[in-house]
């Protein structure tokens, strides 16, 4: 009795301050959402972070196309369209919505809709295989219109979300010049329709400018969005200087993806959160099949790599636990790729034993061409592969652009950087569809460093033409990962959680694939760029509990 | 002090002994229970230190080191484990901190705010939240925890102090003892040694004036100093008693022994008299050593024992000699007879002849008157031959009282003489050789004697063991100094057991009724004893040989007897 008694006089004694008692850590809730600024304040400018695929980031903020990414069931939901129809396997008829408007402020109809396809069919883009697949467009009236394809294709509805419109004067400029990378705006200008214009720079995937500036496009169609005024994107940055930026001084940056062991950085910070959110986001790392190490061609050395891997401490130890274990390339976080798992017989694999592995290791000595956010998960990778006698160089970079010149050229053996290894920070940019990361199977594709696989052709063949929502789509994707997991064609690593870095202002729902909704951004009144001469307010320094977001 | 009785001065150098083992006793025990009492104190002072760092400190490491590795626990399972590791550490530390809140009600604060802000880590792990838990044990629960352990770090160094103060003071405090034992030990040693050196030099100083009186008593008793003086002792303890009491004794035996003395010197006179031939002497004198006494009479009584035994020895002697010598002469006779028979047999024998003859010539009437003579002188030429026989025999054994220098050689052959026709009766061969002529000085017949002896004893031999072709060697020689004559035979020797024996009076190896034993007796005595020689015995290859040596004579020197 006495001594609760005397417990509970401490603990009121405790509740005045006292030097000999440290108060905890208050982890504060992101009241940011009921502080937020009216939208499209005049002076509302945050400055975003993008290492990876920033072609595919900015231009789903400058562009749109009749259908748009979205995390919901289907993967999608209409943009430009306002409904559509599949007559049958070849035919789609879309009703567009009224008003659309380019950044110019130019209509936009079914014209518009007709004279883009024609640029497209010209010169579409190459990661998919749109280009192989002949359609036509055809004007029903100023609203609607049907697509015919001339070939069976079940992701052509898919690919539609990567088909933007632009003006007829960019058409003219430009053209629709389709790549292994997509088909950006190759200019700074109200060429687009979506939410934010590029004013200035560019990204295009194997080229980009350090800095891209964005501002809200007034004649997007839903006035929703966007809710900031201007945007600053930087492409370059080094990973530390990003998280300095973001976490050491306010207004420097307000968004970037950190490395998995700085988010106590993140935490600790007077100016940022920690964003953390289940993805459909991949880690790449090719092996290069094509004109490296003779002995990478080996499948049982790239078997034995890979099992050289424990993934559960890649997990713990280097992910921080930021992810989940995959026995694919693929996120095991895609819808399909988890009823692969759940229905399929997994295939036996052979499990070598150690003595097997150093045989087939011992002394092999690989170059690595990355970049200098991925040289964590490098170090976990080379610390586990040292057990094995495998030695580890690095060729590292800041900029994405340097990893697509390189890779994107191995195919034709047309690479000036030599690597064995190759890491790809593969986003889901294909959204909710692992096609993200089949396409790097796709023998004659840019994106391919395996060399001839027909057995995989075949398969990727039928891909393109089995319906997704068919019992045939898992089968032949199942295929398809298996494939690659028995030949090792790349080398696995866990998948990966997003991990962002946010500034404490800023109100941000990432979705799962590659998409970073900038348009949905908002800040709150204390966000630097609009609180004017008035200090950050103290009590907001406090750390945040970060927020994990999650799509189940 | 020479009042004092040993007695009383042996206890009372005993009490003193007592004394300073009960001081020394008392001085240890006190210590001891000092000693007990700081190390009590340094103990207690260390058991607080100890326990603070047992229940406290260690185990607060211990947690912190738990709920670090709660944190950075890689899966649940290994969380799971170290959770309940963690609660256990919590609950022991938990009874721990609320025992010390007596002492330190800040402590007791500062522990349940820790154990709170571990517990905020925990929550966060429950909310998967472990970037918060991370921080919060890394940056509150670190500050607090290090808050935590500097107080207690104080506090063990506060307690440490007190130990090491306790501990100092102890030691300084043995020091002290030491020194004061060191004085108390000195002071009473130093009085025993003074008290203890005055008694026991009292005691050591009569003990000395007695050994040496004792030592100059037995000096005295072993015929190293003529008289033993006095123990002179001032003091009236027991060993004054003593030493009169051994004065007076010393008197009794020095007296005793003086008295002995004269007896001894007494029977020593006496027995010079009986070595002497003189046995009328007895022992006289008083002796109060009873032993000696005895030995008085019992050296009278043998003196008297052996007169009385000596004259019946002489007696019987004597008789003996009677015999021996009436033996001797019987013997000597019977082989004078039986010489003068063999020298007799051959002159009798042509007086038969003769007597024989005269009878057939007269009865062939041709006796005739000169033959009558003529027979009568040839009967009368054998008659005065065998008349000089006795002479000779009797000569020979006719002493001499006189000794004369005389030729070896005619010695020995007036002995071959005696037994030549026995010898050659028995068909001896006898070898004489004469290498030298030697001459020496003696009573020849005595000489002649010796040899006859060794011959008759040879020839005795060689008959008795019927020897083939009985041989006797005499061969005179000179040596260097002596006239040696050697009588050889093959008789088959002397055995080695008699060769000892064979001068021993009546010795002998034949039959008592053949031999007296008394020959090679009284020829020694006549050779070494009358005439300073030698006669020995050895034995050759085939039989005994008898050697006589005698101090030669010059040739030159005129051969005329001399009176002994």
């Amino acid at each position: 009795m006495f001594k609760y008694i005397l417990i509970l006089l401490i603990f009121i004694n405790i509740s005045f301050a006292n030097e000999h008692l440290v108060k905890k850590i208050h982890f504060r809730d992101d009241d940011a959402a009921s502080r937020a600024a009216t939208p499209l304040h005049p002076d509302s400018h945050i400055k975003i972070f993008i290492p990876n695929i920033p072609y595919i980031y900015i231009t789903n903020c400058t562009n749109a196309g009749l259908i748009r990414s979205f995390d919901n069931e289907r993967g999608w939901e209409y943009e430009l369209a306002k409904s559509h129809n599949r007559v049958d396997d070849f035919t789609y008829e879309f009703e567009l919505r009224k008003g659309l408007k380019f950044q110019d402020g130019s209509e936009f109809d079914t014209d518009d809709v007709v004279l883009n396809f024609e640029y497209f069919k010209r010169s579409p883009f190459l990661y998919t295989n749109i280009d192989n697949i002949d359609f036509d467009v055809i004007k029903i009236d100023k609203y609607k219109f049907k697509i015919v394809l001339k070939q069976k294709y079940e992701m052509f509805l898919t690919d539609l979300a990567r088909i933007y419109f632009h003006t007829k004067e960019y058409l003219e400029k430009y053209g629709f010049e389709g790549s292994e990378t997509g088909s950006a705006t190759k200019m700074a200008g109200a060429y687009g329709m979506g939410p934010y214009t590029l004013k200035e720079g560019y990204a295009l995937g194997s080229k980009h400018t350090a800095v891209i500036e964005l501002e809200a496009n007034p004649y997007y169609w839903n006035k929703e969005y966007p809710k900031i005024r201007r945007v600053t994107a930087y492409t370059q940055l080094s990973a530390a200087k990003a998280l300095e930026m973001i976490t050491k001084r306010e207004g420097e940056l307000d968004f970037a993806p950190i490395d998995f062991n700085k988010k106590i950085e993140v935490l600790t910070s007077k100016y940022a959160k920690l964003n953390i959110s289940k993805s459909t986001n991949n880690f790449i790392i090719f092996f290069n099949l094509i004109n490296a190490n003779e002995r990478l061609k080996s499948k049982e050395v790239r078997v034995a790599l890979n099992q050289a891997l424990n993934q559960e401490n890649l997990l713990n130890f280097v992910y921080k636990n930021e992810g989940h274990i995959s026995p694919f390339a693929s996120s095991v976080n895609y819808e399909i790729v988890q009823k692969i798992l759940k229905n399929a017989k997994p295939k036996e694999q052979e499990s070598y034993t150690k003595e097997k592995m150093l045989k087939l290791l011992q002394g092999l000595h690989l170059e690595v061409f990355t970049q200098d956010s991925f040289m964590f998960l490098f170090k976990g990778i080379e610390y586990q592969l040292k057990e094995y006698g495998v030695t580890l160089s690095y060729t590292i970079t800041s900029s994405e652009k340097d990893i697509y010149e390189q890779l994107l050229t191995t195919h034709k053996s047309q690479n000036t950087q030599a690597w064995d290894l190759l890491i790809w920070g593969d986003d889901d940019w294909y959204y909710a569809n692992p096609w993200s990361v089949l396409f790097i199977y796709e023998d004659e594709s840019a994106w391919s460093t395996i060399g001839k696989d027909r057995v995989m052709k075949s398969y990727i063949d039928e891909y393109f033409i089995t319906k997704t929502d068919s019992k045939e789509y898992e089968e032949i994707t199942s295929k398809i990962l298996y494939r690659a997991q028995e030949m090792a064609y790349t080398l696995r690593v866990p998948s990966p959680n997003k991990v962002v870095a946010l500034n404490k202002e800023v109100i941000y729902k990432p979705y799962k694939g590659a998409v970073i909704p900038i348009w949905e951004m908002q800040i709150t009144k204390d966000h630097y760029s609009i609180r004017g001469e008035r200090e950050y307010p103290t009590y907001l320094e406090a750390p945040i509990k970060p927020k994990r977001e999650k799509y189940e | 002090m020479n009042k004092i009785s040993i007695k009383f001065k042996l206890r009372l150098l005993f009490f003193i002994l007592l004394l300073a083992i009960t001081a020394i006793g008392y001085k240890s025990i006190s210590i001891s229970q000092d000693n007990k009492d700081r190390l009590e104190i340094v103990h207690s002072k260390s058991q607080n230190l100890l326990s603070l760092q047992d229940k406290i400190i260690t185990p607060l490491y211990n947690l912190r080191e738990l709920s670090q590795a709660l944190v950075m626990a890689p899966n649940q399972k290994i969380r799971e484990s170290i959770l309940e590791n963690l609660t256990m550490s919590i609950d022991r530390l938990d009874a721990a901190f609320f025992d010390y809140s007596k002492e330190s009600m800040k402590i007791y604060e500062m522990w349940l705010n820790y154990k709170s802000l571990i517990g905020v880590t925990k929550s966060y792990l429950n909310l998967e939240f472990e970037e918060g838990a991370y921080i919060n044990i890394t940056t509150a629960g670190r500050e607090q925890f290090g808050l935590l352990v500097k107080e207690l770090l104080v506090i063990q160094s506060d307690l440490l102090s007190k130990s090491s103060l306790a501990y100092s003071e102890a030691v300084k405090d043995v020091v002290n003892i030491k020194i004061e034992t060191f004085i108390s030990l000195f002071v009473i040693l130093l009085f025993s040694i003074i008290i203890g050196s005055l008694i026991s030099n009292n005691i050591i100083s009569s003990i000395h004036k007695v050994q040496n009186g004792l030592r100059e008593f037995f000096e005295y008793l072993n015929h190293k100093r003529e008289k033993a003086n006095k123990i002179e002792l001032v003091s009236s303890d027991e060993f004054s008693y003593m030493a009169n009491m051994i004065n007076e004794n010393v008197q009794t035996i020095q007296n005793n022994i003086e008295r002995d003395e004269i007896l001894i010197k007494n029977a020593t006179r006496v027995l010079l008299s009986i070595k002497s031939g003189n046995l009328g002497d007895r022992l006289d004198g008083h002796t109060h050593n009873m032993a000696l006494g005895e030995l008085k009479e019992m050296i009278n009584d043998m003196i008297d024992s052996l007169e009385e035994k000596i004259q019946q020895e002489i007696k019987k002697r004597l008789e003996n000699e009677q015999i021996l010598l009436q033996q001797s002469k019987l013997a000597s006779m019977g082989e004078m007879i039986g010489n003068i028979a063999h020298q007799w047999r051959q002159p009798l024998a042509q007086i038969i002849a003769i007597f024989m003859n005269m009878k057939v010539t007269y009865d062939f009437d041709k006796f005739t008157p000169l033959y009558l003579k003529q027979k009568i002188e040839e009967a009368d030429k054998l008659t005065q031959y065998m008349s000089q026989t006795i002479d000779d025999f009797q000569n020979f054994f006719n002493p001499h009282s006189v000794k004369e220098v005389f030729c070896v050689e005619k010695a020995c052959r007036d002995a071959l003489f005696i037994v030549e026709s026995s010898l050659k009766h028995n068909h001896i061969e006898v070898e004489f050789e004469v290498i030298d002529e030697l001459k020496i000085l003696g009573h020849k017949n005595e000489y002649s004697q010796v040899v006859l002896n060794i011959l008759n004893n040879a020839k005795n031999i060689l008959l008795e063991k019927n020897i083939k072709n009985p041989l006797i060697k005499i061969e005179i020689k000179e040596g260097d100094n002596f006239a040696i004559v050697k009588i050889g035979d093959n008789g088959g020797g002397i055995p080695d057991e008699f060769l000892e024996k064979i001068f021993e009076p009546y010795f002998t190896t034949r039959h008592k009724t053949q031999g007296t034993g008394i020959g090679l007796y009284m020829s020694k005595n006549i050779i070494e004893k009358n005439m300073q020689g030698y006669l020995n015995v050895k034995n050759t290859q085939d039989g005994a040989c008898f050697t006589i040596k005698v101090l030669k004579e010059e040739q030159d020197e005129p051969t005329n007897s001399l009176e002994s």
